[in-house]
């Protein structure tokens, strides 16, 4: 949500009352108000339709406010303040409900204007909202279920069918509501400030430094016994530039920094060093020859092992389930690399990775992904997903899949289909043999020479979560389909360097990997004793690509640097743009 | 006046068109010459000297230089209705100064229904009293 203009005045007025609201913790009004509603809304099993086994009501507050900036000025300024619902209701029972069709979530109902719900804490206004709404998604479910059985008399389906609904135990967490403030005019000095690093690169030819700051409530009430108010904070700054290389092509950079604490969690020193490092990256960059096509072993070194691991594994840690569809259409839904091969290895034997949302900090570092209850209401615990080298577990929700029937509460971001979509919180990679990084880099040239190659390649960046745009995502994926790599895309590396047997490192650009999936990690040779956290908003979509949907989950993966043998390396083959056609002013003095 | 023009056409009632939310028309040589008026706010007037009566459900359609052309009188007092005027290149606001009008005919059509249902539970009664 946008606002601009004369409204900001009112917005401004409305935040002082929300906050003013919050401190009294009247927002327990809200959790009253689902209470009654969902008592009121058993009057539903006597209207003589289906009657609901299951009704769960959520509400999310936010309050933000972004700002973006370029070579010193400000772009522009948002301020977000909404309340948001998200209701359920199912019909049926938890073995056959309404969910899982692919008519599921679609509004069949009555249009109430109720996207939106008022933000202040009245209850008799949150109730006739919340009367309308469950009304609003009744009738949408009773139609889905209808139009479900329709499509099941025409189709043979063959097995013992997956339940609809995991069943879960109640839980109350009420938990303090965050109290920090967003100091706006500070934040609007930093971005400036920030974002005039880029005036010192006339090799930049468009870059810009973007702050968003949001505080999160999610109050929540179902009809098992459910009730949780959680509360968080996101706090985020993120860079990006381009560069253009004498050739036309274009070099992009981007970096993002996260924190769960609004006040102290970015440090003003780490933040003016990582955005003079994209912009110095650009620089070296748009400077780089072009790359060579390459096979062989390939080191992920620092903040690149951990987004490898975020893209390679993290992503086919959550099994899609196929909804029931109507017969005759195409049933394509994008499925996970690793379904069915549970017990399966998927890593080296000397491996192990554990999902852990319950741990705030590592050696002193907040973690991104902490969090202690899901969408769903249930209560997350440390998972081990691989255990040496086996892969033993999944990420999952109250959604069943084929060989699993019970949620581990890593619901973490709405779903299609009446379910929700899981997620990764704190993804630890875990070897058993350790190497100092400098041994891998040893490593890798001595493969290289007893193989007679000139030179090995080490990845120090890939561009993930991708600042990419839509053009180039579309130019990635048809590359992908032309070369066999399949449909899961991978992100470009952006700092990706030639190392000769002598150890002379050399940048190169305008490469890309062929092939590379998650049976990539069978073959990690060695891993670092290094660790890398790496800090991203998992958005469910391809390379988590930036802005792509509202909705994210904040994820921190923990990783060593890790050599991979037998990896392929491309040129890419786009067609390259022409240069400015007059020089940059900056230049013109030097 | 409407009264005296019902009773001419022997109608059983006159409509009286208080207040209309907007319209629209295609006017271009390959669509059809109509317009559509959505009214909110409608009476039947009885000839009789029944109370008028609000209905809800009608739009005003027709084709405009047909429509122009049975305009019987209009009023001496104009009125203004402020609206946005959309077309290709987006909208633009815009203003429409007129009195009121006595058409002498006019073709009314029914709305387009929903099948939708009233809300099935009744509103939360207990909700206007917090406890």
């Amino acid at each position: 949500m946008r606002i601009s203009g004369t409204t900001a005045v009112t917005t401004a007025g409305l935040l002082i009352l929300l906050g003013h609201a919050f401190a009294a913790d009247s927002s327990s009004v809200v959790l009253k108000a689902m209470r009654d509603e969902l008592r009121h809304s058993r009057a539903l099993d006597s209207v003589n339709l289906e009657k609901p086994y299951f009704i769960s009501y959520t509400i999310e507050d936010a309050e933000g406010f972004g700002a973006l900036a370029s070579l010193g000025g400000i772009l522009g300024t948002t301020d977000t303040l909404l309340r948001a619902p998200r209701i359920q209701v199912r019909l049926g029972d938890y073995q056959f409900d309404n969910t899982n069709y692919v008519g599921s979530g679609l509004n069949f109902g009555s249009r109430y204007d109720i996207d939106r719900f008022p933000i202040e804490n009245s209850y008799p206004v949150l109730r006739r909202y919340l009367w309308l709404a469950t009304d609003q998604v009744y009738k949408s479910a009773v139609e889905s279920l209808a139009r479900k059985r329709a499509a099941l008399k025409n189709m043979s389906t063959a097995g013992e069918p997956l339940a609809d609904f995991a069943h879960a135990s109640p839980v109350h967490i009420v938990e303090e509501l965050a109290t920090a403030k967003i100091d706006r005019t500070a934040w609007l000095a930093r971005v400036r400030a920030l974002s005039a690093v880029f005036t010192e690169f006339p090799q930049v030819l468009s870059s810009n430094v973007e702050m968003q700051a949001v505080k999160n409530v999610r109050q929540l009430v179902n009809s098992e016994g459910t009730e949780v108010r959680t509360a968080e904070d996101v706090i985020f700054v993120r860079t990006r530039a381009v560069g253009q290389a004498p050739d036309g092509m274009h070099v992009r950079d981007a970096i993002a920094l996260y924190s769960l604490d609004l006040d102290r969690g970015l440090n003003e020193a780490e933040l003016s060093r990582e955005v003079r490092r994209v912009a110095e990256n650009i620089a070296a960059l748009s400077q780089a020859p072009l790359g060579d096509t390459y096979n062989g072993p390939v080191l992920f070194e620092g903040a690149a092992a951990a987004q490898l691991f975020a893209e390679l594994l993290a992503r086919n840690l959550v099994l899609t389930r196929r909804p029931v569809n109507e017969p005759g259409r195409p049933n394509t839904f994008p499925s996970s690399e690793f379904e069915g091969r549970k017990e399966a290895r998927i890593l080296p034997e000397w491996i192990e990775v554990v999902d852990d949302p319950t741990q705030k900090e590592w050696r002193g570092r907040r973690l991104f992904g902490s969090y202690r209850v899901d969408l769903e209401g249930v209560e997350a615990q440390p998972l081990t997903l691989v255990q040496k080298g086996i892969l033993k577990n999944f990420l999952l929700t109250r959604q069943p899949v084929t060989g699993f029937t019970a949620s581990n509460g890593r619901a973490r971001l709405p779903g299609a289909f009446g379910a929700n979509t899981a997620s990764v919180s704190n993804l630890f990679v875990r070897a058993e043999k350790r190497v100092p990084v400098t041994d891998l880099r040893k490593q890798l040239i001595e493969i290289c020479k007893a193989r007679n190659q000139p030179y090995g390649m080490i990845v120090r960046k890939l561009d993930f979560p991708s600042s990419a745009g839509m053009d180039e995502v579309r130019r990635l994926m048809a590359a992908n389909a032309r070369d066999g790599s399949g449909s899961h895309p991978f992100s470009l590396p952006v700092l990706i360097y030639k190392v000769y047997a002598d150890g002379k490192e050399e940048l190169v650009r305008g490469v890309r990997f062929r092939e590379i999936n998650a049976r990539s990690l069978r073959d990690i040779r060695a891993a670092g004793n290094d660790t890398n956290v790496f800090d991203y908003l998992d958005n469910g979509a391809p390379l988590a690509l930036m802005g792509a949907s509202s909705y994210s989950a904040e994820t921190s993966v923990i990783a060593p640097s890790v050599l991979i043998d037998d990896l392929e390396v491309r040129k890419l083959d786009d067609e390259l743009p022409k240069l400015p056609l007059v020089p940059s002013p900056l230049l013109a003095g030097r | 006046m409407l009264l005296a023009e019902v009773q001419r056409q022997k109608k059983p009632y006159g409509l009286y068109f208080q207040e209309v939310t907007g319209g629209f028309t295609t006017t271009a040589r390959s669509s059809l010459q109509a317009f559509k008026v959505m009214p909110v706010v409608v009476y039947r007037v009885y000839p009789d000297g029944r109370p008028d009566e609000l209905v809800r459900g009608a739009d005003i359609v027709g084709t405009p230089l047909a429509s122009f052309a049975k305009i019987l009188a209009t009023s001496d007092r104009p009125d203004v209705f402020n609206g946005y005027c959309g077309a290709e290149s987006g909208t633009v606001p815009v203003s429409a100064v007129s009195p009121a009008i006595l058409v002498s005919e006019i073709e009314i059509q029914k709305k387009d229904k929903s099948q939708d249902k009233p809300p099935l539970l009744p509103f939360p009664k207990d909700a206007e009293a917090p406890q």
